[in-house]
């Protein structure tokens, strides 16, 4: 029976690899919680695969750092007073990885491929009429009506630019072969182990400082902490917040905070009886301890809300945040005849984080006698229950359920008309709620069709004075977003919707 | 011990307690139990009371296990925590030890067709991973700690199929079984007589084993969301909602770990002592 | 033997059969709606109804069902909804990390599992009885996340001896995942090896052999150990094929690229035609490993036979 065994142990040894060579230089990992769905920047939906197709590709506009829009491969624009025709001057002399120049036939080949629907991100060029290419280096979009966030469209990573001559060539294989005129050029990606992307030597905004970029899925919190104290990544994210105690007095590691767009709140079903009261609404708002909440649910990464959207988006005004006060939160229940409390559900998906924040909100609410259990159900079944909600019979069962929303366009209409409006009703869009108010659909569609900053301003700023009140939601915090790397790396920044740049990346010594 | 009658048990009980480790183990599952019963009477807090001052506190004299990330008394949890992690550890293999063990007795005693039958089906239920199947459970009953009772035993089945089956296999061909056959005994004479007791060493060992392991499923199924909901003291729930704080504050997760480690080694010993004391060949 | 043998390679076709319409109720009863996650957080109806057309899930399913039906007798496992990459190679890239890693964790296993198993049953009611099952004990006592972590921290932060996650193939990756996966299977394997030997040297015949004056350790390996054996085998055979289809727990903590990851990924993101296929290749990978280990019953012991 031996030999049984040192069969075993041989065949262990056998299948273990020869081991092949540490590669050393100036190559950097990332490891991240995510993986990567796709690298056609037309059909993604999530924003890590969108980061790493913005290394890649790069779009007419872009974001900086602190989400403003910037020119990138147009080199300046003009739009009409109505918000309906927009001119882009592209700039000059740039060529895809594959040699392909990038032109005014270029920009059509990409919008036209956005235009014929097929795609995730198809949505963001559907209020687009026409496009017409003014010369070689010129392009006029006609839109079907004024779009005042229009340009955020443009910015947005589904709006990315890829070479015409590899759209020719792979078609829709062009998800595995991506081909921009970003700092990177895509070179492997072996799914669901790592991305590979390596350094452009032409770029045409300046030298890319580091050879490569590898991007590796780690999903266990504390094996990512690991690997960057341990010296195998070099950037970490999200850097959880629960563990900074373990790398804040590491010398060799620093911790990147950043103000995120990324709003936490408890969905208030509207249509039911007792919430359906905004005086009800409003008392759990002053019973929620929005600090507390923070600091033991969200390892204190976040801010106490204090809009209806996070500050980083534009058009923001400051309403609150909404004060704790356990004693008036007692009054308006009495007020709204609910002195006695009642009964809800909490619906929550269960990544701990977000259970741990409803598990506390409960007993907060619990304080002004509403009662309920806790639900907590995987994201999409979460999104599934939600989303199945008709607006006939959705005010037969009370529900709270923690929410989240990041504005994906980083516009203030993108924040607002999915949650808020009437016509955003599930299945359509993610107002969960059912908040139905015609004063706020007025004020939302005043935002939309301008292009004229004093005239949205004013519009939004109207519409989160009456928001705030009303109380549709029972408003959380705004995410701090964190990130850890290795000190001598510098230039990669997480940006406020999550996402990352790593055009200015670079290894010190 | 001349003037006593020497019934079965009176064996049992002779044997059991020649084993001092099973006995000290027998003691320590019978003061769980005691604990799960009376914890409203002996834990030192309410286990669901908050106090945010407190939270994370290390372990000290007022709170001998420390407090969780709520400032609750970790301490109390795990006394109320018992009452669960035990009732859905035994209920759990108990249903599944049934149903398998006599799954596996008609499977190898019968072969053919039946054997077939079972066999192929127990692989099928052993290709569905057990979060998978417990996802299906869930979807179908909704989530809450019976249904993770169900999803559990459903897994636990087929292992207990299969053990039996093959000790089943073995002890058919054995002489005592062949003679008791020659003697004109009726197959479930010879299934439950002759054969089950000599198969249950196995499934016994492997009842201790599972406890352990459903305690254990029942952490991940919480850490999924389909188990115990909070703020339900389960253990298994407590460790897998606290390893976001490993490193930082281990006593979090040291104690509950501990109560599920003590446990499992308990009824593991009580187990071995049982399986020596029922054995007819050990005198 | 060799007919049994034939039949049963013949009775995994209906098993998978069955498996096959099993597996597609069960994904589609999943609460979800994958076209609405591939589409992400923020699609509108719309969008989703795209989606949905295109990857074919506004059919009915029993029209569903005939196309994958269809395919799967063409050995066409379809594409994977998320990445749109063919199922079939997704697979392939994932299933030599958990064979590893699978192989790796059952040799540590055989090699602790039973030296443990076999020292605690020669040393019965010894003191080193108890410390071989305590050891093995905290071994399936211990949460996969917790040992796995805490060896993280000793050997791969503060020792360096090993990488903390990941696999490129070199050997030292291997190490600590294995372990982690291993100390489980190692601790049920020691667990049989005990009472399997137990029962066995409680036999007539190792007595007889002891009597005929044997040393106790020819009577151990010669005698106690082929029979002791059977159960051990079995649990090692439904161990493997545990261990192959991927711990969903290890994998994560190690951010390793298998199967176990792959099909938690899956499961969050309603992946229909990838759920199919692993759990069809899961039921194959049972169904065979079953076959083997009846096969050896009767190698190991010449007394059971099959007709």
């Amino acid at each position: 029976m031996k030999t049984k065994h040192w069969m075993f142990v041989l065949l262990a040894i056998l299948l273990i690899f020869p081991a092949s060579l540490f590669a050393q230089g100036k190559d950097i990992i990332y490891a991240s919680d995510s993986t990567t769905n796709t690298l056609d920047p037309h059909n993604t939906s999530d924003t890590y695969s969108g980061a790493i197709e913005r290394a890649i590709c790069q779009g007419l506009l872009g974001f900086d750092k602190n989400l403003n829009i910037i020119p990138l491969l147009a080199e300046s624009y003009s739009y009409n007073e109505t918000a309906t025709e927009y001119t882009f001057k592209l700039r000059k002399g740039i060529t895809f990885h594959d040699g392909a120049p990038f032109n005014a036939q270029a920009v059509k080949v990409n919008i036209d491929r956005l235009r014929t629907g097929k795609y995730v991100r198809s949505s963001l060029m559907a209020p687009v009429k026409e496009l017409q290419i003014i010369d070689e280096y010129t392009v006029k979009f006609i839109l079907k009506e004024p779009f005042g966030a229009f340009l955020n469209a443009l910015a947005h990573p589904g709006a990315l630019m890829l070479s015409p001559a590899a759209l020719e060539k792979y078609g829709d294989e062009v998800r595995i072969h991506p081909v921009g005129t970003g700092p990177f050029i895509f070179s492997e990606w072996v799914s669901g182990s790592y991305v590979l992307i390596k350094k452009n030597p032409n770029y045409w905004r300046g030298t890319v400082k580091v050879d490569s970029i590898k991007f590796v899925p780690v999903p266990e919190n504390g094996s990512r902490v690991a690997m960057l104290r341990a010296g195998q990544a070099h950037y970490i994210y999200p850097m959880p917040a629960e563990l900074i105690k373990l790398v804040e007095n590491d010398p060799k590691i620093e911790v990147i905070k950043q103000p995120s767009i990324i709003e936490r709140y408890l969905i208030l079903n509207t249509k039911s009886k007792p919430l359906s009261d905004e005086r009800v609404r409003q008392a759990i708002n002053y019973a929620l301890d929005k600090q507390a909440i923070i600091n033991i649910a969200w390892g204190g990464a976040a801010t106490p809300a204090d809009s209806i959207f996070p500050s980083a988006l534009p058009f923001y005004k400051k309403q609150g945040p909404w004060p704790y006060d356990v004693a008036k939160a007692k009054a308006l229940m009495k007020e709204a005849g609910y002195e006695n409390g009642f009964k809800v559900v909490f619906l929550t998906p269960n990544a701990t984080a977000r259970l741990r924040a409803t598990e506390m909100a409960m007993q907060q609410l619990k304080a002004i006698g509403i009662t309920g259990e806790i639900q907590s159900m995987d994201v999409a079944s979460f999104y599934d229950k939600l989303s199945k909600n008709k607006k006939e019979t959705v005010g037969e069962t009370p529900f709270i359920a923690f929410g989240g929303w990041s504005s994906s366009t980083g516009d203030a209409d993108w924040a607002t008309r999915p949650l808020l409006s009437t016509e955003a009703f599930p299945p359509n869009m993610s107002n969960y709620g059912f908040f139905q108010d015609p004063n706020v659909d007025r004020l939302i569609k005043a935002g939309l069709t301008s292009a004229d900053p004093k005239i949205r301003a004013k519009a939004y700023a109207e519409l989160q004075d009456y928001v705030w009140l009303k109380a549709p939601w029972g408003y959380l915090f705004v995410d701090t977003l964190i990130a850890a790397k290795s000190k001598n790396l510098k230039g990669i920044y997480p940006m406020p919707d999550g996402a990352f740049t790593v055009e200015e990346a670079e290894l010190v010594q | 011990m001349a003037d006593k009658t020497v019934t079965p048990f009176l064996i049992f009980w002779h044997k059991f307690k020649r084993q001092k480790s099973a006995l000290v183990a027998g003691i320590f599952i019978l003061l769980l139990v005691l604990a799960a019963i009376f914890a409203p009477v002996i834990a030192p807090y309410d286990p669901y009371a908050t106090d945010y001052s407190l939270a994370m506190m290390p372990p000290s004299k007022e709170h001998w296990a420390g407090t969780d990330v709520f400032g609750r008394d970790i301490l109390s949890r795990i006394l109320y925590g018992a009452r669960i992690s035990l009732a859905v550890g035994l209920s759990s293999v108990a249903i599944g030890a049934i149903v398998g063990v006599t799954l596996g007795l008609l499977s190898g005693f019968f072969g053919g067709f039946l054997d077939e039958l079972i066999m192929r089906t127990s692989d099928v239920l052993f290709a569905f991973p057990g979060i998978l199947l417990a996802i299906a459970v869930v979807a179908i009953l909704g989530p809450g700690l019976v249904n993770v009772i169900f999803a559990v035993a459903i897994f636990s089945i087929p292992t207990f199929a299969r053990i039996v089956r093959g000790n089943t296999l073995a002890i058919k061909e054995s002489l005592y079984v062949r003679a008791a056959r020659s003697m004109g005994a009726s197959n479930s004479r010879i299934m439950f007589v002759h054969i089950m007791p000599g198969t249950l060493g196995g499934a016994i060992v492997y009842f201790t084993l599972r406890i352990g392991t459903s305690i254990l499923t029942a952490s991940s199924l919480s850490f999924l969301g389909l188990g115990a909901q909070p703020p339900t003291p389960e253990w298994g729930a407590m460790l897998a909602e606290s390893r976001d704080y490993i490193g930082v504050a281990d006593h979090l997760t040291i104690f509950p770990g501990i109560a599920i480690f003590l446990t499992v080694l308990a009824f593991n010993i009580f187990g071995d002592g049982l399986r020596a004391a029922f054995d007819p060949k050990i005198r | 033997m060799l007919k049994y043998f034939l039949r049963r390679c013949i009775s995994i076709i209906p098993v998978l059969l069955v498996v096959s319409i099993l597996v597609f109720l069960f994904v589609h009863l999943l609460p979800g709606d994958p076209a609405r996650i591939v589409a992400g957080p923020d699609a509108d109806e719309a969008t989703i109804q795209k989606v949905r057309i295109e990857l074919g899930l506004d059919k009915s399913l029993p029209e569903q069902y005939l196309t994958y039906m269809g395919r799967l007798f063409r050995g066409d496992l379809g594409k994977s909804l998320r990445s749109k990459l063919p199922v079939a190679q997704e697979i392939a890239l994932r299933y030599p990390p958990t064979l590893y890693l699978a192989a790796a964790s059952m040799a540590w296993s055989i090699l602790f599992g039973v030296f443990f198993g076999a020292y605690a049953a020669m040393h019965r009611g010894k003191w080193q009885d108890y410390t071989a099952m305590v050891v093995a004990v905290s071994g399936i006592s211990m949460p996969q996340f917790w040992l796995g972590l805490l060896l993280i921290q000793l050997f791969a932060v503060h020792l360096g001896w090993f990488p903390v996650t990941g696999f490129t193939g070199k050997w030292k990756e291997l190490v600590l995942p294995s372990l982690t996966l291993g100390a489980t299977v190692a601790a049920i394997i020691a667990r049989f090896t005990l009472s399997s030997f137990l029962d066995v040297l409680q036999e007539e015949y190792i007595n007889t052999a002891r009597a005929k004056g044997l040393v106790e350790r020819v009577v151990m390996w010669k005698h106690a150990f082929r029979n002791a054996l059977i159960p051990v085998v079995t649990m090692v055979g439904l161990q493997f094929g545990f261990l192959l289809g991927g711990s969903v727990v290890v994998e994560t903590v190690f951010a390793w690229p298998g199967l176990g990851r792959y099909m938690i990924e899956s499961v969050s993101v309603r992946d229909y035609p990838v759920l199919q296929a692993l759990l069809l290749l899961y039921s194959f990978q049972f169904v065979a490993i079953n076959l083997i280990v009846d096969m050896l019953y009767a190698v190991i012991n010449p007394e059971i036979r099959y007709k």
